[in-house]
């Protein structure tokens, strides 16, 4: 079988070296996609797979991405949280990998809320 | 879900919901039989067998946390298999784990394509860099075998979730696939 070999690691490896040490500083931001069946079943792997080709291209090591279940509301899928160190979380709705690239570029890189996109403010609170 | 690979997504993230720390995914391919099988196997919570008999039901959910779960995960997975001439079958024991297979027909005009599968991968260790997760796919007497717990030995456990890891993992997956010449 053809599992994968030293030389792959061996690439993995170097490639995380030379990558990593473009990097510099602490996390600043936390980027949560919703990933329940309706998520999923919304597009949200490809609005992930976005956002982590953004993260890449960019070379910055602050942000953090997660993925979590449903929250409830899946008629607004997919659904991305955006969390800024010290301000309000923010949750799009409708995100697409178009929209993804545009939330990474004008929010999380330059601190632009954009509005259009924006399902609420906040945190949650589950009553 | 426009392809199997979403499927087994949404059955592994159940997993890992589950408690799941091993998962394998197996991906075999039978011309012979004409067979498309997906196994998912992991070592989560498991389910009784009062819970068994209703999985299948649309909106049933074994989930109990607050937040609104609504359990079509299976049903959906198992509409797209029947649609080509295939089905599901779950086998779990409470405390021990949950094995599903779903069989397709290979060549069935009304097969979903097996589509992003090493995007299911990146996105399962992105969720879960601590789960030791197996991809096995199986064409005929090729094979191709990707583990995480070997990409621990050589990085470091923090660094698992790194945009380059998870790219180079990509990479991987996409190549050891096309070497199979795989029909999926």
């Amino acid at each position: 079988m053809a599992k994968i070999t030293i030389a792959d690691l061996k690439k993995i490896k170097e490639k995380v070296l030379s990558e990593t040490a473009l990097r510099q500083g602490d996390k600043r931001v936390r980027v949560t996609v919703h990933m329940g069946t309706c998520g999923i079943a919304s597009g949200a792997k490809l609005v992930l797979d976005s956002l982590m080709e953004e993260i890449g291209e960019a070379k910055i090591g602050d942000v953090t991405v997660t993925t979590s279940g449903c929250m409830g509301l899946c008629s607004r899928e997919p659904l991305v949280t955006v969390e800024v160190v010290g301000e309000e979380p923010i949750k799009y709705e409708f995100v697409n990998p178009s929209k993804m690239k545009q939330i990474f570029k004008r929010h999380i890189l330059l601190g632009e809320v954009q509005t259009p996109f924006v399902l609420a403010k906040g945190q949650e609170i589950v009553k | 879900m426009r392809e199997i690979a979403d499927h087994i997504l949404d059955i592994a993230e159940n997993s890992l919901r589950a408690g799941a720390n091993d998962i394998v995914i197996t991906v075999e391919e039978e011309t012979n039989t004409n067979k498309l099988r997906i196994t998912i196997v992991d070592n989560g919570m498991g389910m009784d067998e009062e819970q068994l008999k209703k999985i299948f039901d649309p909106f049933y959910t074994t989930k109990s946390e607050r937040k609104r779960k609504f359990g079509l995960g299976l049903p959906l997975l198992m509409q797209m298999a029947q649609e080509s001439g295939g089905g599901v079958q779950v086998n779990s024991q409470k405390g021990k784990g949950t094995t599903v297979i779903a069989e397709f027909g290979l060549r069935h005009i009304d097969r979903q394509p097996l589509g992003d599968i090493a995007g299911t991968f990146v996105t399962l260790l992105l969720t879960s860099p601590l789960t030791s997760l197996t991809y096995i796919h199986r064409c005929g007497k090729k094979a191709f075998e990707i583990s995480t717990s070997e990409i621990k030995k050589q990085i470091d456990e923090a660094l698992m979730t790194d945009v380059a890891v998870l790219a180079a993992v990509r990479e991987i997956i996409v190549g050891g696939i096309k070497d199979l010449a795989s029909q999926a």
